[in-house]
């Protein structure tokens, strides 16, 4: 009962109309002032948000008592806000990705995604003692690269983020370790898959996988 | 009538231009930036014994998952440190050949780099347990005979993979044979059979207790793995060549 009362206040219709206004307007001055900046100035620049989820991931990796089972959900929330989810789709399966109907799309890149995580983020925990520095970027219109080196033990690998400007900020769109494009590599599967047995067939087998790997 | 397309004028031009700017807006979410590389990257390579490479591609897998992977869990007791060490250790005894492949590439600042990398970690970097050089700014660019041969235009031919050594192809097989044919330690220690293979296996097993398993989270996210690494293949070692 109590609690109606009090976050009910702004549908009390006794409020005085100038005071609607004004808390009207207080409201859409902060909305249109907090969204965006927010938004942007996190990602304003590629390396910001490389820089970003890598700042984010590593605090969570060396944090003292650091479990991966309990802290998975947070690593892949500071990771998940950096990917262009649906570029990514659409590029995994290029040409193809046109047959697909709207819901085979959403289908299509939730499996994909809900792959990629179980497979990368368990067995995160391998790369805490590793460390990892952003050293470059380059940007050509609304693309982007940016360079980073994983410091291992006994080698550098190095990490590069291909990167796209969207109207918030700008996203990462492929990981290429080593000269290694992920994103190529997974289109070059996916193609031979739906070159020998059809879309369909393709969508049947990442349902199975996904399954697999709940 | 004029009049009346006067007064709208300013409607349909408005019109207009929302539907074109929605149009481009449409256009540019599916096709103009993702699709780009559809062509370039069309086949990755020539595959005419995929079927033989398969078996190759699932006994190496297995040789992985069963045998390797519980030695290396043991071998990692040792202190990294030392492990460390020992992949230096073997770098430095093949950087020779990486400095004769540079030569051959005629890139004069990659060899000579290769060689003073040889010359310090040898000497001040005792036998290449240590590796001083880079620390004083040579930093190692590995050149193999494979990247001689494809420096000089000579393609992939086809893609194999071969037992044990895994992934490779026409070309780069036969750039292993020149590597070890200019090998110097080739001509200076001729070991038995079985030392030999003990030589190679620490190598092997050293440089995989390194390794974040990042093989098993690539094999398990990709539908269909030998296609996967056949792609990574080509890409890591175009990537290799032009460097």
């Amino acid at each position: 009962m109590k609690k109606n009362t009090t976050s009910a206040w702004f549908l009390d219709l006794s409020l005085a109309p100038a005071q609607k206004l004004v808390s009207a307007l207080v409201l859409t001055l902060v909305l249109s002032m907090a969204l965006p900046t927010q938004s942007l100035a996190q990602f304003s620049t590629p390396t910001e948000t490389v820089q970003n989820m890598y700042d984010a991931v590593f605090t969570i990796l060396k944090a003292p008592g650091f479990n991966l089972d309990r802290d998975k959900q947070r690593i892949d929330d500071a990771v998940s806000v950096a990917f262009d989810t649906n570029t990514i789709a659409q590029s995994a399966l290029a040409a193809n990705y046109r047959e697909l109907s709207a819901e085979q799309r959403v289908e299509f890149e939730e499996l994909f995604f809900s792959i990629l995580k179980n497979t990368f983020i368990e067995r995160l925990d391998a790369y805490t003692d590793e460390s990892v520095e952003v050293t470059g970027q380059e940007v050509d219109g609304n693309r982007g690269t940016v360079q980073s080196v994983v410091y291992a033990s006994n080698s550098d690998i190095s990490v590069n983020y291909s990167m796209r400007q969207r109207p918030n900020g700008w996203f990462i769109y492929d990981i290429v370790v080593e000269d290694v494009s992920l994103l190529s590599s997974y289109r070059s599967t996916y193609r031979s898959i739906i070159r020998r047995s059809g879309i369909d067939s393709l969508l049947n087998d990442l349902r199975t996988q996904a399954i697999e790997l709940e | 009538m004029d009049l009346l397309i006067k007064r709208y004028s300013k409607l349909i031009a408005l019109l207009g231009l929302l539907a074109s700017s929605s149009l481009v807006y449409a256009q540019e979410e599916e096709d103009e930036f993702f699709f780009f590389e559809e062509d370039a990257f069309e086949e990755d390579i020539a595959d005419p014994f995929e079927s033989v490479n398969r078996v190759m591609f699932n006994f190496n897998d297995k040789l992985y998952r069963l045998i390797l992977s519980p030695v290396v869990k043991t071998y990692r007791l040792i202190p990294e440190g030392a492990r460390v060490s020992i992949s230096n250790f073997y770098t430095n005894l093949t950087t020779p050949v990486s400095a004769i492949n540079a030569l051959l590439q005629l890139d004069l600042p990659n060899a000579g780099s290769e060689v003073s990398r040889f010359a310090l970690n040898s000497t001040i970097g005792i036998l290449g347990l240590f590796d001083p050089a880079t620390r004083w700014g040579f930093e190692q660019d590995r050149e193999d005979f494979g990247q001689t041969l494809a420096h000089y235009g000579v393609g992939h031919g086809f893609y194999l993979v071969l037992p044990l050594i895994s992934f490779s192809s026409l070309r780069d097989a036969t750039g292993r044979l020149g590597n070890s044919a200019l090998n110097p330690t080739n001509y200076i220690w001729d070991p038995e059979l079985d030392d030999w293979i003990a030589f190679q296996a620490l190598d092997t097993v050293n440089d995989f207790s390194f390794d974040v398993d990042i093989y098993t989270s690539l094999y398990d996210s990709a539908l269909d793995p030998y296609v996967f690494f056949r792609s990574a293949y080509v890409q890591n070692r175009e990537g290799a060549v032009n460097r």
